[in-house]
């Protein structure tokens, strides 16, 4: 067989990124054919045949070694670039970036993929400007980018149904159903896994079969189905046994581990875990060694079987860490601390729980921002694209999103208790009146802004909630408690008027009158301050109207307030968000702009909510200002991620500044 | 004899509102309530009252609400909000819910019995700070005139770019801005004249004048 038939009679390697290895339709070259290839290597001319011959071999390598792999590729791109053969530079820029994807150098790959991109948009080659977005989207996902990652895959498994290309448009949707799994929607994934499964097993490819069943199962034990898992699992199996795809191995392997892991069956999950192990050892594909050592070193510990659970956990840390494995990193902190616990080593015990939980931030942060910089990709890219599959994602991902939110309530809770009881004996000491009910609210700005620095390893999210809560507990506590003191005080001193004659012309009575009223409005600012009560009761249209005509009476500056679409009031979280968000910015106009006249906008069509808050003031250069971010703009941002929106600030000097919030409710 | 309703979760403002009221012969203090439900419980039983002191922060209903059922049960009998905030927008629910009046609870004696009397009478009773607040929000209400909405700065500029037959992208590099922004701009303005495409947007606002 001449080696042009038999590139033409395979498909060329598409690599699933679980996986980072290629499904063919036809099985990998033997050993022998292999070493055949690299010895005409040595021996062919500088022309296309050669660039062809680097490409099969880079394929091939791609299974078994990725380092050789990638000096496969590498060197058939710089080849193809000096002879100026098109269609080698886009295949062997493709098969780079790809390469770099499993060996965790994102920024190469994406330079790669692009060029890749390019040349096949430009030679009009459709399936391999699909294959760049698979890859795209394998290269996202490993970066725990889910949102550009499904984006990527559905539009590539759309490119590939196109085209009517079953077996890659199967890949695409695999992949799919892989990010499915790691935003925990694994129903979903089962679901989908299923029909693939289908489709695979009508024809013979083995190793597409295997991939498909290696998800379908992961995400079985994942959603707990243990039984529905088990036939998949000995079918899978008895795949992986043959295979001399070594990741698929691995990747069936550990899914077996996981298996009697769950089902507490420890010394099988051993079993299993070491040969994952093994197998991905062969393949040198550090970022998955990191998981399979985590998962062999959690089974170990709860064996009790000290030695090796730290062995397999420090290694697993080790690598997470060198080859950027974020959610591995995450995993394994706990596990060791958890290892320390029980050792009775607190101190490091400690420490890699606080590892951990700074992770957890981390990870839930570039959840936030990836989320952001999606949306504007997408909408520059896409415009077309289906409103509906659109929707179902943010759906997703804010499921997603409150999922981590909720296990973060929990760490907030305690801190916020701590502040909960230091207001509370601040309010018991009312005695003081005025000068407590204002140091009250300074204490708690304090507090809250110390409690945000420290928390910069926590959540910020559920701070904010915890936030609002407390600010609404406090104005509530305020207006119930110590105003209805101060209202029965002034009650009955006004009484004191009636029933002692003369009384009023006693200069101290004039002047303790004076005092109670102004304690008594300093406390209904106080409170005001800290949660309006029209916000609660009647909405934020109407509390946004009494902000806009308390400055304006002020003279100084003219805010008037639009709403369009606004008839029906949003969850009571987002409009307090949105108000504080508002308040802030106002407030910064007042501080600073030195505006005549300001703006406040809020437009709502359907789930789209804009907000548009523009003042004619002097104006900044927004470079700078991202340099010396005010703690108030700080606020507004981290308020803006809670709600998944995006911040424009659009500001010209002397002419005024223009800032636009865009978000997507979640509501009917 | 006017008999009063005093609804109020606080028994030290009970107590201060019977002190203010001790000297008025005429004014006697029927009952009161510490929640919404004692309160629904008293007027059901049928215990007739003319005038009601409602105060609307209450624990089990709110205040607001109440005032509402009240009004439904009852048409004739006089409410007076007794509240601790002044915000204007809660003085005007208030007002729509059925309220004859609203009060400060930090009130004079004379302030309470002017307000009674008044509301009796068959007058709103607004006290003085709410007056001002109210005043305040007709004065600067946001709506313009003939309802034509305003236009903001930036979205001027995009209109009249527009106008001109520029594309989002063009003028997105014309004023340094995104085109999501651009787009997020003009999607905006024809929510606000109610228009669903570009050139509906530009007859719109040529026809009132906006731009050339």
């Amino acid at each position: 067989m001449s080696l042009k038939e038999k590139l033409t009679c395979r498909y060329p390697a598409l690599f699933l990124f679980i996986s980072l290895l290629a499904i063919k339709a036809v099985s990998q070259l033997p050993q022998a054919q292999m070493d055949s290839l690299a010895r005409e290597l040595v021996k062919a001319k500088e022309d296309s045949n050669k660039v062809q011959l680097l490409m099969t071999l880079g394929n091939e390598a791609g299974y078994t070694d990725l380092n050789k792999a990638l000096e496969y590729a590498l060197q058939g791109y710089e080849l193809s670039k000096k002879i100026g053969y098109q269609k080698g530079i886009g295949n062997l820029a493709y098969l780079s970036g790809i390469s770099y994807i499993d060996l965790g150098n994102y920024a190469l790959a994406d330079s790669f993929l692009s060029i890749a991109g390019q040349k096949f948009t430009e030679l009009n080659i459709r399936r391999n400007i699909f294959k760049v977005y698979n890859a795209r989207g394998n290269s996202d996902y490993r970066q725990g980018k889910y949102w550009n990652a499904a984006d990527n895959l559905t539009k590539a498994a759309e490119g590939f149904d196109e085209l009517k290309d079953t077996a890659y448009s199967l890949i695409a949707y695999q992949n799919l159903i892989s990010v499915l799994g790691q935003i925990n929607n694994h129903p979903k994934a089962v679901e989908l896994g299923k029909k693939v499964l289908k489709i695979a097993e009508a024809g013979t490819d083995t190793l597409q079969i295997g991939y498909t069943l290696q998800a379908l199962t992961s995400d079985l034990i994942h959603s707990g189905r243990y039984d529905e898992a088990w036939p998949y699992l000995q079918k899978l199996l008895t795949i992986a046994e043959k295979t001399l795809d070594n990741s698929l191995a691995a990747e069936s392997f550990s899914a077996a581990g996981a298996y009697y892991y769950k089902t507490n069956d420890p010394v099988k999950a051993t079993y299993y875990f070491q040969r994952s192990i093994s197998r991905a050892e062969k393949l040198d594909d550090k970022y998955q060694l990191a998981n399979h050592y985590h998962s062999l070193g959690q089974v170990l510990l709860q064996q009790k079987k000290m030695p090796g659970a730290k062995e397999y956990l420090l290694k697993a840390m080790q690598l997470a860490g060198e080859f950027n494995n974020k959610k591995a990193e995450y995993n394994t902190a706990l596990s060791l601390s958890e290892y320390y616990e029980q050792t009775g080593d607190y101190p490091t015990g400690i420490k890699f729980l606080k590892t951990h939980l700074a992770l957890k931030d981390s990870i839930l942060n570039a959840e936030t921002r990836n989320y952001s910089s999606y949306l504007e990709t997408r909408y520059q890219t896409n415009k077309k694209e289906n409103e509906i599959l659109r929707l179902q994602k943010i759906q997703q991902q804010k499921d997603f999103a409150i999922k981590r939110r909720n296990t973060w309530l929990g760490i907030g809770i305690g801190l916020i208790a701590a502040l909960i009881s230091i207001l509370y004996l601040l309010k018991r000491n009312y005695g003081h009146k005025q000068k407590l009910a204002r140091q009250q609210s300074v204490l708690l700005e304090e507090k809250i802004k110390t409690i945000e620095k420290e928390q910069q390893i926590s959540s910020l999210q559920s701070m904010i909630n915890g936030q609002e809560t407390e600010r609404t507990r406090i104005a509530k506590d305020l207006h119930d408690g110590l105003g209805g003191i101060f209202s029965t005080v002034k009650m009955h001193y006004s009484t004191l008027q009636q029933d002692t004659p003369g009384i009023k012309e006693n200069p101290l009575y004039k002047k303790t009158l004076d005092l109670i009223n102004n304690a008594s409005d300093e406390l209904r600012k106080v409170a005001h301050n800290m949660m309006p009560e029209v916000l609660m009761k009647v909405g934020l249209l109407e509390s946004l109207q009494d902000l806009a005509n308390n400055i304006s009476s002020g003279k100084l500056l003219k805010v008037t307030l639009q709403a369009f679409g606004m008839e029906k009031r949003l969850a009571s979280s987002t409009e307090i968000m949105l108000y504080r968000i508002i308040q802030e910015l106002v407030n910064n106009i007042i501080k600073h702009a030195y505006a005549s006249e300001a703006i406040i906008q809020i437009n709502r069509e359907g789930n789209r909510l804009s907000l548009t808050i523009e003042d004619n003031g002097k104006g900044f250069d927004t470079r700078e200002a991202e340099e010396r971010r005010s703690m108030g703009m700080a606020t507004v941002r981290s308020r803006v991620d809670y709600l998944n929106g995006k911040l424009t600030i659009d500001s010209r000097k002397d002419i005024g500044t223009t800032v636009m919030i865009d978000l997507l409710l979640n509501e009917n | 004899m006017i008999k009063l309703l005093i609804i109020d979760d606080h028994p030290l403002v009970i107590d201060g509102i019977k002190t203010m009221l001790k000297d008025e012969s005429y004014l006697h203090i029927e009952a009161a309530a510490k929640t919404a439900k004692e309160a629904l419980n008293i007027l059901e039983a049928g215990i007739a009252v003319d005038i009601i002191l409602l105060d609307i922060n209450l624990p089990d209903m709110d205040g607001l609400r109440l005032c509402e059922i009240i009004r439904d049960m009852n048409k004739t009998v006089k409410i007076l909000g007794l509240t601790y905030v002044n915000e204007a927008g809660i003085i005007t629910q208030l007002i729509k819910k059925g309220a004859n009046g609203y009060l400060l609870k930090n009130m004079e004696r004379e302030e309470l019995i002017t307000a009674i009397n008044q509301v009796m009478d068959g007058t709103i009773y607004l006290s003085k700070a709410a007056n001002e607040k109210i005043i305040q929000q007709l004065q600067s209400l946001g709506l313009p005139q003939n309802n034509v909405p305003v236009l903001t700065r930036r979205e001027k500029e995009i209109l009249q770019l527009l106008s001109e037959g520029l594309t989002s992208q063009e003028i997105a590099g014309r004023l340094f801005l995104s085109s999501y922004t651009v787009d997020t701009h003009r999607k905006n303005m024809l929510q606000k004249f109610n228009v669903h495409n570009t050139q509906s947007l530009m007859n719109v606002v040529r026809e009132l004048g906006i731009i050339a």
